[in-house]
């Protein structure tokens, strides 16, 4: 049976809703206090990635947790997946960040400490790939990695959320952060960012749940090939044909 | 803390401790690195006094990258030298951990001290609040110990260890840098309502290593 999150995506309805609302995104009045007014409609794009990037990263501690006390591989898959995918928002929200940064103040990277901070934020997640990738062994890559995923938690979100809004970094940001707190974004606006930001969870949402469904699939793969390979000498089992590599020479 | 834990944890600091001694390799570098470091700055400052967020953030670059480097060894020497599996045998992780955490605070707090004290000799900064001063190198200083640590153990069953162990702990140093200059510069006389905010949250992330660091390694602890 497929997963719910899965079934909306996949349904031709959410895609139609998606195109209506990216359109709507054209149609609501432009935003006072900006360059170019009408370019500041990436923020509906750009403002759902560090939420649904900080939520997944909370989703994998908690799963980093849970692989490093049960030393279960199938919950590494699962804070693996929400890693990765938590990543790939990152850099949509530079990527976005970045587009608005030439767009509105004139340079592709200003030295921003908003942006240079969510780039440190990036090399978190990226030393996250290294260590990963740097461990052959699955079972201790699942507990280091848990592990680095601990340790990483509280510097990514320090400097997401405390960091810019220290005092002498604040006054020397041109990143706005308090504007949906003081009501700056309301009317059509706010009702585009939430509608936005609603089917965008979804997307991640079913994406992370395939992802987690692949691995869990790969991983019970890696575990019956196990099984396959000592069946030829478990009568009880049905015997096993393997394909096997020939060499030409000598036909 | 029952005598067998304290034991413990002051063995491997003994241990750390005299393997040092034997080769001073720690020592030697750590010094020659605060040297040769502070040198090339003031060089390359010549005749220019810095302000107190370009002293601070000069003085954190200097110590994140020291300990970044440095500091995580302690674990990966074990790993390189094959007695990693003798220490599992006879200590419990968290004295494990905290001997090796303990040492690593040594190394920093000397390591700091000598960049902090040389650098204000050679560019003749003015500390407005001493205290301030001294509390953010103490704090900063096992704080990046803490972390250091941690990213070694993490790294220390890796391939590439060294080069793994630095690009785990850096970016993780990186934030504590940020804090660390807020400090620091508050401490030289830039004006600003969260300067003893920073040198609390320097001392916070100091705890918080020491607490999660011997649980996570407690259960990488077992191969």
């Amino acid at each position: 049976m497929k997963d719910w999150s899965i079934k909306v995506v996949t349904n031709p309805a959410f895609a139609l809703v998606f195109a209506a609302v990216t359109v709507w995104s054209f149609m609501v009045p432009d935003a006072v206090g900006f360059q170019q007014p009408a370019f500041a409609r990436i923020f509906f794009w750009h403002f759902p990635c560090p939420i649904l990037a900080f939520s997944l990263m909370t989703v994998a501690l908690w799963f980093s947790f849970k692989a490093l006390t049960t030393k279960d591989r199938t919950w590494d898959i699962r804070a693996s997946a929400a890693m990765d995918l938590s990543m790939i928002l990152v850099i949509l929200t530079l990527a976005s960040g970045i587009l608005f940064s030439k767009v509105q103040w004139g340079a592709w990277w200003q030295q921003d400490p908003r942006q240079t901070s969510y780039l440190l934020v990036f090399l978190i997640y990226a030393a996250y790939l290294v260590l990963r990738s740097s461990i052959a062994d699955p079972d201790v890559r699942a507990k280091y990695a848990a592990g680095y995923a601990i340790a990483a938690y509280l510097p990514a979100q320090f400097l997401t959320f405390v960091f810019p809004r220290l005092e002498h970094v604040a006054k020397q940001s041109f990143h706005p952060t308090t504007s949906i707190m003081q009501g700056q974004i309301k009317g059509a606006y706010a009702q585009v960012i939430i509608s936005v930001l609603v089917l965008v969870t979804l997307l991640v949402l079913a994406i992370y749940r395939l992802r987690v469904k692949a691995g869990l699939l790969e991983y019970q793969l890696e575990l019956n090939n196990g099984r396959l390979e000592i069946s030829g000498s478990d009568p009880t089992r049905p015997t096993v044909v393997r394909p096997v590599p020939v060499s030409r020479e000598g036909l | 803390m029952s005598p067998s834990w304290s034991r413990e944890i002051v063995a491997v600091f003994r241990k750390e401790w005299m393997s040092e001694v034997r080769t001073i390799s720690g020592l030697a570098s750590t010094a020659l690195y605060a040297l040769v470091s502070v040198l090339i700055l003031t060089a390359a400052l010549f005749a220019l006094k810095p302000g107190a967020i370009l002293a601070s953030g000069l003085l954190w670059t200097l110590c994140v990258l020291a300990g970044g480097v440095t500091l995580p060894r302690t674990f990966l020497a074990e790993e390189e030298l094959g007695t990693g599996s003798l220490l599992r045998m006879i200590t419990r992780p968290e004295a494990a951990y905290w001997g090796k955490a303990l040492f690593n605070m040594v190394l920093m707090l000397v390591l700091t001290g000598l960049i902090f004290g040389l650098f204000a000799l050679n560019t003749g900064i003015k500390i407005a609040i001493p205290e301030a001063f001294l509390l953010s190198a103490i704090f900063g200083s096992t704080a990046i110990a803490g972390t250091s640590t941690l990213s070694g153990a993490l790294a220390a069953l890796s391939s590439n260890r060294a080069t793994v162990a630095a690009a785990i702990s850096v970016p993780l140093l990186v934030f504590l840098a940020t804090l660390g200059v807020a400090a620091v510069s508050y401490s030289l006389g830039e004006p600003s309502k969260t300067g003893w905010t920073a040198v609390g949250g320097l001392f916070a992330y100091s705890v918080l290593t020491g607490a999660v660091g011997p649980f996570v390694y407690k259960q990488l602890w077992r191969r």
